[in-house]
């Protein structure tokens, strides 16, 4: 920031000086939900990297099945399911002497007596992963057609108009049926059919705006001084198209989320050695007498998750709002 | 055709604009508007042309044609004895920098995102004119003299400013390439009556420093007079009457300057409201105009002939022309 | 008249004239005349986040049955929000408002919403800057003017639809009945304004509020909108308040003028008056700013230096001593308050030095030497 007495200093005679510079110096700040909705969601990318170090493995007989006690296995045991008051009995287990102890679980256990805060815990980490992976491809996907087709219209419009409208048309259920049964479950494969669902839906943001954003006059001061089409797009076009982008695609972040947890409940969710937000939400589904904290559990973190994400997108797309902040 | 001809045209002149014809097609329709239909005027150099006329009369599509913004359907605009119309790609994109542009909206010529003074560098910095301190050393410079704080600029952005001083930034990025001719659409519509007069007396205090030839389209014709060196009067993509500023505002020979002229505001309560002269009706579809005249339909002195004959330009004075059948000033020949 | 024509060209305040006072109240006749609109000491200010902005500040003019006020200002001179605060159109929140606004002799400043909206279309209408958005593009043109008629005078669809086309028949809309079945879209800016225009005549209003009627419109077009408005207003004996920038828009049409700058009147006169009499050095350089078609071409234009005042922080003294060649530090340090004319009555102006002051000592000392 210049120093406003020097800026003062130097303004020529006969030059008009501009608004006062406490106005410039005016930037404005994220708004309360935004703020609360960026404090959730920074809370939750925390968890998702650092899980591994957050729960705590169950003690396991020789067959595997979990045995009653407390126990703590690998890491940091930040969240320990099973709560020793007993400090002997505690260091007994880190022995390998069996278990003793009594079980706190946040949000009870599975079928196979896991605990479901830890399969939260761990499964946010492969969420994001899906949500970001998937958002982003769409992001450039979407977001690189959407702007050609807004700039450039005629032609290459329709044509992408026609893509975007072939991925809305195409149920994303069907689509991931047949990437999956042919490629089998991974993390990546579901990335890929709920990425496809985001392309139109992040595309046709892009576009729209940059229909909008491509009339202006200083895009045709630009072509007018010569500038050529890819600096016109990414100086003139991008920077202004990407607020809305964004704030759809924090949107589409919340409908990713969302759709995995969909394809989980029909069985093409993540393989079985992978937890995701997703599959506790199915495996409550499967037995909602005995299981249903656990769809309870999937389906509140979700909401949550998403709601912040729509808030924060507002928010931010309010923060950049150039009109808006104009005052 | 008429409405049009090319008498007017001087030997020696920077523009040369030979009977361009711009349309556009509808959407979904096989109809085309008629913006511009079959004009010829010329600029000399250090000379401003006035352009004036109602919005829909296609002053702005002519303006925009000049530069090849979009390109026109037929007719040649030549710059400096090069035919724009037959350049393309890469040859085209060269000439840019001698031409600008200035435009009406003032907040929207300016990319919001940007700093001004990164607005005003981007010419240089697309045609990597000297190095980074080079460039912004000219940017302080083209800032300096349009009246814009350089090191405010470096920090604020367009919407931080006033809508005039916005249209000076936008006179800065127009002339920071040291261009030859500058096309200004509109530039003083949106502003306030006492900011406008600013932009009128900054451009030609930017046409004696860098040496400019001007195009000033306007609705308004007490600015355009005041501008230009030359004025044109356009009616529904046609030219009216083209002739030196004091001669048309004096004595107008086209029916439809004459009511152009006495629509002007008069800030004084006891010139008289003249109605006698005011237009009546709407302008006609630019889709299908009339046909012989363009202006037969709201003409106070149209004939049969006019709906049949188009008009050609014809001289009636030294340097005054008019395309009426009935003009209101005694055409005279003129020997070349 | 020669009288009137003869002193109208002489720059002398001291003789005055009472001719032309004479002359215009005679115009509309004094018996149906009285006071439709009181504003006094009106004060808006909205809050953002860089401190309360101060659009309006002590505002005070009257509005009589049948005239036309003139409102001129630049671009946040609080013109605007006047027409807005005295018709209920604020937002609630964010918004303080002080000071009395009376119509037809009943208070109306702290009139509710629900108050205000048996007053909108009935006893006041206004028509806006852009035509191409004060319609709606989905509803067909007719309905948006029978709605009101139907609604407000309970008019039954027959009456409604002849009323409304007798409208558009008034404001001079060819082929009426044609439009009336037509939507927007089909129609250009000034028939557009057109229809905005018969639309707030709907109800018979009282009080008729035009703020910037023509600033998006062609000049051609401007001349014949502010034609049609003037025309209506005096048939229906209306009282207008004009709202523009263009001292130009307002000087044959207006009975009255204010002059704002920075949300205060600095001058308020009768038309005549204040273009013959101007003794607000802003009012001045508005009209000096005006090109003029008379004048040769390239001659200079008198641009208005600066910019007005930073709302949120109005200047002590003078709001136009920063931009004004004839400011002294009085100016600067003391506000002037708004002053009758000595020998104009009814011309009110807030200046330390006002524009005749220079004139008429000159004019006396020349006097005094003959």
């Amino acid at each position: 920031m210049l120093d406003p007495t020097v800026v003062e200093a130097v303004a020529t005679p006969g030059i008009e000086p501009a608004a006062d510079v406490a106005q410039a110096s005016h930037k404005k700040k994220l708004n309360w939900g935004g703020r609360v909705a960026a404090a959730i969601l920074l809370i939750i990318v925390a968890v998702g990297l650092i899980s591994p170090f957050l729960t705590a493995d169950p003690i396991k007989n020789s067959s595997g099945r979990v045995i009653e006690g407390c126990g703590t296995g690998s890491g940091l045991p930040l969240y320990d399911p099973i709560n020793c008051v007993d400090r002997r009995a505690k260091n007994a287990q880190y022995r390998g002497e069996g278990a003793v102890g009594k079980f706190t679980h946040l949000v009870g256990v599975d079928g196979a007596g896991r605990d479901v805060f830890s399969q939260m815990l761990v499964g946010t980490r492969t969420t994001l992963e899906i949500a970001l992976g998937s958002v982003i491809g769409a992001l450039l996907v979407g977001g690189t057609l959407g702007i050609v087709a807004g700039y450039f219209r005629g032609r290459v419009d329709y044509w992408a108009s026609l893509i975007f409208d072939v991925f809305l048309a195409y149920p994303a259920l069907v689509l991931a049926l047949a990437l999956i049964s042919v490629r089998g479950h991974s993390v990546f494969n579901i990335s890929f059919t709920v990425g496809i669902v985001a392309i139109p839906l992040i595309g046709r943001i892009a576009r729209a705006a940059t229909l909008t954003w491509a009339e202006r006059e200083f895009v045709m001061a630009a072509k007018a001084l010569g500038a050529k089409h890819l600096r016109v797009i990414t100086r003139e076009v991008l920077p202004n198209v990407l607020p809305s982008m964004m704030s759809i695609a924090f949107l589409a972040v919340g409908v990713v989320i969302v759709t995995e947890g969909s394809l989980a409940i029909i069985g093409l969710g993540v393989p079985d050695d992978v937890e995701s937000w997703g599959k506790v939400l199915a495996t409550g589904g499967t037995d909602l007498r005995n299981l249903s904290h656990m769809m309870i559990a999937a389906a509140v973190t979700i909401t949550v998750t998403v709601m912040a994400l729509n808030l924060l997108g507002d928010a931010i797309r309010q923060k950049f709002d150039v009109r808006e902040s104009a005052l | 055709m008429a409405g049009s001809g090319t008498i007017h045209l001087r030997d020696e002149s920077l523009i040369r604009v030979e009977n361009l014809v711009v349309e556009f097609s509808v959407k979904g329709t096989k109809a085309k508007v008629k913006a511009v239909s079959n004009i010829s005027f010329d600029i000399a150099e250090g000379e401003t042309l006035g352009l004036v006329g109602e919005s829909g009369c296609g002053k702005s599509t002519t303006g925009r044609a000049i530069m090849q913004l979009p390109r026109p359907t037929s007719g040649t605009v030549a710059f400096n004895g090069t035919v724009l119309t037959d350049l393309k790609g890469e040859a085209l994109r060269a000439m840019r920098p001698q031409m600008q542009m200035i435009f009406q909206d003032p907040i929207s010529s300016l990319n919001p995102r940007r700093t001004v003074h990164a607005i005003v560098g981007e010419p240089l910095k697309i045609w990597s004119k000297g190095s980074p301190a080079e460039q912004a050393a000219k940017v302080d410079e083209v800032l300096e003299a349009v009246g814009v704080d350089p090191r405010m600029a470096r920090v604020r952005r367009p919407h931080e400013y006033s809508g005039g001083q916005c249209q000076r930034i936008s006179i800065a990025r127009a002339v920071v390439t040291d261009p030859k001719v500058i096309i200004c659409d509109e530039p003083v519509s949106a502003l306030d009556v006492s900011v406008q007069a600013q932009i009128p007396n900054l451009l030609e205090d930017m046409k004696q420093r860098y040496g400019l030839t001007l195009a000033f389209i306007a609705h308004d014709l007490a600015v355009v007079k005041n501008i230009s060196d030359n004025v044109a009067v356009m009616y529904l993509g046609k030219m009216c009457e083209v002739g030196a500023p004091d001669e048309i505002y004096n004595t107008p020979a086209h029916p439809y300057t004459r009511a152009l002229i006495s629509s002007i505001p008069m800030p004084d309560p006891d010139v008289a409201l003249d109605t006698s002269q005011r237009l009546v009706g709407e302008l006609p579809s630019p889709l299908d105009p009339p046909s012989g005249c363009r202006f037969r339909t709201r003409c106070p002195l149209a004939q049969d002939i006019c709906a049949q004959v188009e008009p050609q330009l014809t001289a009636v004075g030294k340097r005054h022309f008019v395309a009426c059948h009935f003009p209101l000033i005694t055409p005279v020949s003129i020997s070349t | 008249m020669t009288t009137t024509s003869g002193s109208a060209d002489s720059n002398d305040p001291i003789i005055g004239d009472p001719i032309i006072e004479a002359h215009d109240v005679g115009v509309k006749p004094a018996a149906l005349g009285g006071d439709l609109l009181v504003v006094d000491d009106l004060h808006v200010s909205f809050r953002t986040p860089r401190g309360d902005v101060h659009a309006v500040r002590g505002l005070s003019f009257t509005l009589q049955r049948g005239r036309t006020l003139g409102i001129v200002g630049e671009s946040g001179s609080g013109k605007s929000v006047t027409a807005k605060a005295v018709m209920g159109l604020l937002p609630k929140s964010g918004v303080t408002k002080t000071g009395t606004v009376r119509y037809d002799g009943a208070d109306i400043s702290d009139l509710s919403q629900e108050g205000f909206r048996k007053l909108w279309g009935t006893e006041m209408a206004m028509v806006f800057q852009d035509p191409m958005t004060s319609l709606n593009p989905v509803m067909k043109i007719g309905k948006q003017i029978t709605e009101s008629l139907q609604i407000k005078l309970g008019m039954d669809r027959a009456d409604a639809r002849e009323t409304a086309i007798q409208l558009l028949n008034a404001v001079k809309i060819p082929a009426p009945e044609k439009r009336f079945s037509e939507y927007p879209g089909k129609l250009s800016g000034g028939m557009r304004q057109r229809v905005v225009i018969a639309m707030a005549l709907a109800c018979g209003p009282k009080l008729l509020f035009a703020d910037e009627p023509t600033t998006a419109l062609d000049v051609t077009v401007q001349a014949q909108i502010l034609d049609l408005l003037a025309e209506q207003q005096r048939d229906r004996f209306m009282g207008m308040l004009l709202v523009t920038h263009d001292l130009g828009v307002v000087a044959g049409r207006a009975d009255d003028i204010a002059v704002m700058y920075a949300g205060r009147v600095v001058e308020k006169a009768p038309a005549r008056s204040l273009f013959h009499h101007l003794q607000h050095h802003y009012t001045a350089a508005l009209l000096n700013s005006i090109p003029k078609v008379e004048y040769p071409s390239h001659t200079r234009l008198q641009a208005i230096g600066g910019r007005p005042p930073d709302m949120v922080h109005p200047p002590k003294g003078c709001s136009f001593a920063p931009r004004c060649g004839f400011a002294t530090d009085l100016c600067v340090e003391v506000e002037p308050e708004l002053v009758e004319h000595p020998a104009n009555p009814g011309h009110y102006f807030a200046c330390h030095h006002p524009v005749s002051t220079a004139v008429s000592l000159t004019a006396t000392a020349m006097n005094g030497a003959i």
